[in-house]
C-alpha cells in the first residue's frame, strides 16, 4: 500500500494554520475554477497557483506524487478515450481508430483537470489534520437542516473520519490474511476465484468485528453524536476570512 | 532432515530511505521432532524470521533450506505449516470441516484420506466429530483459535510454526494445545513456537532461541537458559535466592514439581538435623 | 466505604437464549482494587460490560453511584463515572494521533478546548507518554498502545476504571509497565476493576472475584480465595509461587501457608 496516499504531514506554515473551513471553501472554489477553465492558458494559471501554495506550505513533492501515482492509469484512460473519441482533424490512426488534434487537446485538458483536482486535494489533506478537517466539515454542515433527516452534522463528520481510519486497518488485516492463507497452500495466481473467497469472507468478518469494537469503544467514551467540542476548535479570524477573500478574487480574475 | 538457516540477513525496503535491517546474520538449525521456542520482544525480528521458514519472505543474503530444498520452493509450503497471530481471523468456511479441509485440499488431499486428516486434527485438539458440521463463527474465541490450528495440522506439516499461539488463551485451552503440540513432537513433527512467554513454556521445550534487535543472542536447552538468560521463571529465581541464603538446593530448576521435591528434600534433612 | 457499583441478582442472556450471567451479586466500594478472573467464556467480560451500560440486564439491576443502568438518561453520567479499557489494541483508537485520541472522550463531554488541552496534558503525563503525542497510535508497540488507551480514559476523570484483559497480548516487560500504571492510578484514589486470567499480576488486589459459568463462585481477599478454593476446577492457573506454597503446606510442612509472592515464600522458608 502506498502510505503516502492523501496523507497528513504536520507542519507550521500559514497554510497549515488556516481555518479548515477556509481551506475547504478554497478547495471548492478551486474545483469550480478548474472545471470551468477551458484553455491551456487558464490551466497554466491554476498550475502557478498550485506551485505557489506548495511552496508556501513547504509540502514535499513526494506527498503530492503519492496521491497522483495510484490514479495515473485512470488519467491515462481519460486521455486515450478523449484522444480517439473526439471528432476533428486526424492526427494518426491506430487499429481503425482515429486520433485527432482536437482529441489530443481535449484529452490533455481533461486529464490535467483531474490531475490538478487530485493535487489540490492532496495539498488540502497534507496540510490539514484529519480531526481538524472533520471539525471544519462538521461546522460547515451545522446550519443545514440535517436534523430533519435524523442525522446530526457530528455523525456525518465522524462517519467520514472513521472511513479514513479504517483504510489502514483493513489493509493491515488484508496482508495478514494473505500470508495466512498462502501458508495454507492457497495459490492466488492459479486459483483466483478461491482466493477471492478465502480472503473476502474473513476480511468482511474482520471489518465487521472491528467496526463493532470501535463502536463499543466510542460508546463507552460517551460518544453521543451531539454537542461535541474539539481539542483544536477552529476560530475563524479576520486573517482567515481575508485569505479566503483574496484567494477567491485571484481565482475569479485569473481563470 | 531439518530446517537449516545459514547467515540469514533480511532488510525491509532495500535501496530506499526506509531500509531497515530486521535480521542480522542468523544461523540455526531445527531437527525432526524438536520442540523449539523462539523468544524476544516485539520488534526483535521473531515474526520476520518465521516468514522465512516457508518462503513468504526471501533472505536478502544467506540461505534458508527445508529438508535440503530452498524455502520458497512450492513443495515447502506443504512441509512447513505456519500459523500467524490471531489465526481465528483467517477462518472462512461455512462449516468447521470445510475450513479445516482447506489447507490439505490445497496440497492435493482428497476423499477418505482428507476426511481422516481433518478428523484426527480436530480430535487431537479435543473436539468431537459432531463439531464438523457447525459454523466456525459460533464458537468461542478460544475454540476458534483451536479450529484454526487444526486447519494447519490437517495438512500434516513436518514442521509446525506457531506465532504466539497461547496469547489470550485461558489455562484450559493452553493445556489442550500444549499437550497436542507435545504429542506431535513424539510423532516426529517439529514444533516451533514463537512467544514472549518463554519462562512459562520452558518445561515443554527442547531448545530455545532468543532474538534481540534482529540478532540471535541465545540458543540452547532449557537448562542453559536458566543459567544464562535475562528473564527467568519465578521458580528459578526462588531457587537461586534460596541457594544464596545457604540452602543446598539446585538452582537450574523451572518446574514446580522439581522445586517441590528439592525444597521438601532440604526441609526434611534440615528438620532431621534439628531433632 | 461509599458504594460505587451495586449489582443485584443480575441475569443476562444472549439474544439466542444462552445464559451469560446468572444471579450475580456484587458490591464494589469507592477506591477498591477488585480483580475479576475466570476462564474464557466464564462471563467476566459480560459482567464488566454491565458496569458502564454497554450491556443491560435481562433481569436484576445494576447501578452506578445509585444510578440504574436500565434508564437511558443515566447512561452519560454512568459512562463518565466508569471508564473502560479493552483488550484489543487497535480497534479502540479513534484519533489519528495520540493526542487526538486522548481528547476524544473529553470532546464528547463537550468541554471547552482549553480544559480539554489541560486534561490531555495531565493524562499523557500520568502515563509517561507525553513525547508520543503526535505519533499515530497504530505505529506504537503493544504496551504503548495500551497506555494511550488508558490515558484516553483518564482524560475523562472517571471515578472508576475497568481494565478488561489489557495485558493479555503483551510481553512481560510491557505487562509490568502497564500493571505499574494501573497501580499508580489506584494509588490516586481511583476505583480499579481488573479483569484477567493471569492471577500473578494482581496479588496485591483488595479482592479477588472468581467467575465460572456466569456465576460468582468466589469473592474474598486473594489469600483467602487461594486457601479455600481449588481454582484449577474453574480453569484458572495458580501463580507458580502460590501453587508451590500450597503444595508444601498440603505436604505437611508447617509455617508456610499460602505465600502470595516469592519474597513471602522465601521469608517462610528461611526466616
Amino acid at each position: 500500500m502506498n502510505n503516502l496516499f492523501f496523507r497528513y504531514v504536520p507542519g507550521n506554515s500559514i497554510i497549515h494554520r488556516l481555518d479548515p473551513r477556509v481551506k475547504i471553501a478554497a478547495m471548492l472554489i478551486t474545483s469550480i475554477s478548474i472545471f470551468i477553465s477551458s484553455s491551456f492558458r487558464e490551466m497554466a494559471v491554476v498550475a502557478l497557483v498550485f506551485f505557489l501554495l506548495v511552496l508556501i506550505s513547504s509540502t514535499s513533492v513526494r506527498i503530492i506524487l503519492g496521491a497522483v501515482r495510484p490514479m495515473l492509469m485512470f488519467l491515462g484512460i481519460i486521455f486515450i478515450l478523449q484522444l480517439f473519441l473526439t471528432e476533428g482533424n486526424p492526427l494518426f490512426s491506430l487499429m481503425g481508430l482515429d486520433a485527432t488534434y482536437e482529441g489530443l487537446a481535449l484529452g490533455a485538458l481533461m486529464s490535467m483537470r483531474f490531475l490538478f483536482l487530485l493535487m489540490f486535494a492532496s495539498l488540502l489533506t497534507a496540510t490539514t489534520a484529519p480531526s481538524v478537517m472533520t471539525t471544519g466539515i462538521e461546522k460547515m454542515l451545522r446550519p443545514l437542516p440535517l436534523k430533519k433527516l435524523g442525522i446530526s452534522s457530528f455523525d456525518l463528520a465522524t462517519m467520514m473520519f472513521l472511513s479514513l481510519h479504517f483504510v489502514p486497518l483493513l489493509y493491515g488485516s488484508f496482508s495478514h490474511l494473505r500470508d495466512a492463507q498462502v501458508s495454507r497452500g492457497l495459490d492466488m495466481a492459479r486459483n483466483p476465484f478461491k482466493a477471492v473467497y478465502a480472503l473476502s469472507v474473513p476480511m468482511v468478518r474482520t471489518a465487521f468485528t472491528s467496526a463493532e469494537e470501535v463502536a463499543v469503544a466510542m460508546e463507552s467514551r460517551c460518544y453521543q453524536g451531539v454537542n461535541r467540542s474539539s481539542l483544536n476548535e477552529p476560530v475563524m479570524q479576520k486573517k482567515d476570512l481575508a485569505a479566503l477573500l483574496i484567494f477567491g478574487i485571484i481565482m475569479f480574475f485569473l481563470v | 532432515m531439518s530446517i537449516d538457516i545459514r547467515n540469514l540477513t533480511f532488510r525491509y525496503n532495500p535501496g530506499t530511505p526506509l531500509e531497515n535491517t530486521s535480521l542480522k546474520d542468523i544461523s540455526l538449525s531445527i531437527g525432526k521432532g524438536e520442540f523449539i521456542l523462539i523468544g524476544g520482544e516485539i520488534g526483535s525480528g521473531k515474526s520476520t524470521l518465521v516468514r522465512h521458514f516457508n518462503g513468504l519472505l526471501k533472505p536478502s543474503s544467506g540461505q534458508v533450506t527445508v529438508d535440503g530444498m530452498a524455502a520458497h520452493a512450492k513443495k515447502v509450503k506443504a512441509r512447513v505449516g505456519v500459523l500467524f497471530q490471531f489465526p481465528q481471523q483467517q477462518l472462512f468456511g461455512r462449516t468447521v470441516f470445510e475450513d479445516v479441509a482447506f489447507g490439505p485440499r490445497n496440497f492435493g488431499l482428497r476423499g477418505n484420506e482428507l476426511e481422516e486428516q481433518v478428523y484426527s486434527a480436530l480430535e487431537l485438539l479435543g473436539f468431537d466429530k459432531e463439531i464438523c458440521s457447525n459454523s466456525p463463527f459460533h464458537l468461542s474465541g478460544g475454540q476458534m483459535r483451536l479450529v484454526a490450528i487444526a486447519g494447519v495440522l490437517a495438512s500434516m506439516p513436518e514442521y509446525l510454526v506457531l506465532d504466539e499461539p497461547f496469547s489470550g488463551l485461558d489455562a484450559e485451552n493452553r493445556t489442550t494445545l500444549l499437550s497436542a503440540l507435545k504429542h506431535l513432537t513424539t510423532k516426529g513433527t517439529s514444533v516451533i513456537v514463537v512467544s514472549h512467554r518463554i519462562p512459562d513454556l520452558l518445561s515443554a521445550a527442547d531448545r530455545i532461541f532468543l532474538l534481540d534487535h534482529g540478532n540471535l543472542v541465545f540458543g540452547g536447552t532449557p537448562v542453559d537458559y536458566v543459567k544464562h538468560a535475562p528473564y527467568l521463571p519465578e521458580i528459578t529465581c526462588l531457587m537461586k535466592e534460596m541457594r544464596r541464603k545457604g540452602f543446598d538446593v539446585r538452582d537450574d530448576i523451572f518446574h514446580i514439581d522439581d522445586a517441590f521435591s528439592e525444597i521438601s528434600r532440604v526441609l526434611n534433612t534440615k528438620g532431621a538435623v534439628g531433632k | 466505604m461509599t458504594l460505587m457499583i451495586e449489582i443485584q441478582d443480575l441475569l443476562y442472556s444472549y439474544p439466542d437464549g444462552t445464559i451469560a450471567l446468572d444471579s450475580v451479586d456484587l458490591h464494589i466500594g469507592k477506591g477498591e482494587f477488585v480483580v475479576i478472573a475466570g476462564r474464557n467464556g466464564s462471563g467476566k467480560s459480560s459482567l464488566v460490560r454491565h458496569m458502564n451500560a454497554l450491556l443491560l440486564p435481562s433481569g436484576g439491576c445494576v447501578s452506578v453511584n445509585r444510578l440504574c443502568t436500565l434508564q437511558k438518561k443515566n447512561h452519560p453520567d454512568i459512562r463518565k463515572a466508569i471508564g473502560m479499557v479493552f483488550q484489543g489494541p487497535d480497534s479502540q483508537f479513534i484519533g489519528m494521533t495520540v493526542e487526538e485520541d486522548v481528547a476524544f472522550g473529553p470532546e464528547n463531554l463537550g468541554l471547552p478546548p482549553l480544559r480539554i488541552r489541560e486534561l490531555v496534558e495531565i493524562s499523557l503525563e500520568m502515563m509517561g507518554i507525553s513525547e508520543l503525542r503526535f505519533h499515530s497510535p497504530r505505529s506504537l508497540s503493544g504496551g504503548q498502545k495500551q497506555k494511550v488507551a488508558i490515558a484516553g480514559v483518564l482524560a475523562m476523570e472517571p471515578g472508576c476504571i475497568v481494565f478488561d484483559e489489557v495485558t493479555s497480548m503483551l510481553d512481560p516487560f510491557s505487562r509490568k509497565d502497564v500493571l505499574d500504571a494501573v497501580k499508580r492510578i489506584h494509588a490516586k484514589g481511583t476505583t480499579v476493576i481488573y479483569v484477567t486470567h493471569r492471577l500473578e499480576e494482581t496479588i496485591n488486589a483488595d479482592r479477588l472475584v472468581i467467575m465460572d459459568s456466569g456465576k460468582v463462585v468466589a469473592d474474598a481477599s486473594p489469600r483467602d480465595v487461594f486457601l479455600q478454593h481449588d481454582l484449577e476446577m474453574y480453569g484458572i492457573e495458580l501463580p507458580p509461587v502460590v501453587a508451590l506454597s500450597r503444595m508444601l503446606t498440603r505436604a505437611g510442612f508447617p509455617g508456610i501457608g499460602i505465600a502470595l509472592t516469592k519474597d513471602e515464600l522465601l521469608e517462610a522458608l528461611c526466616p
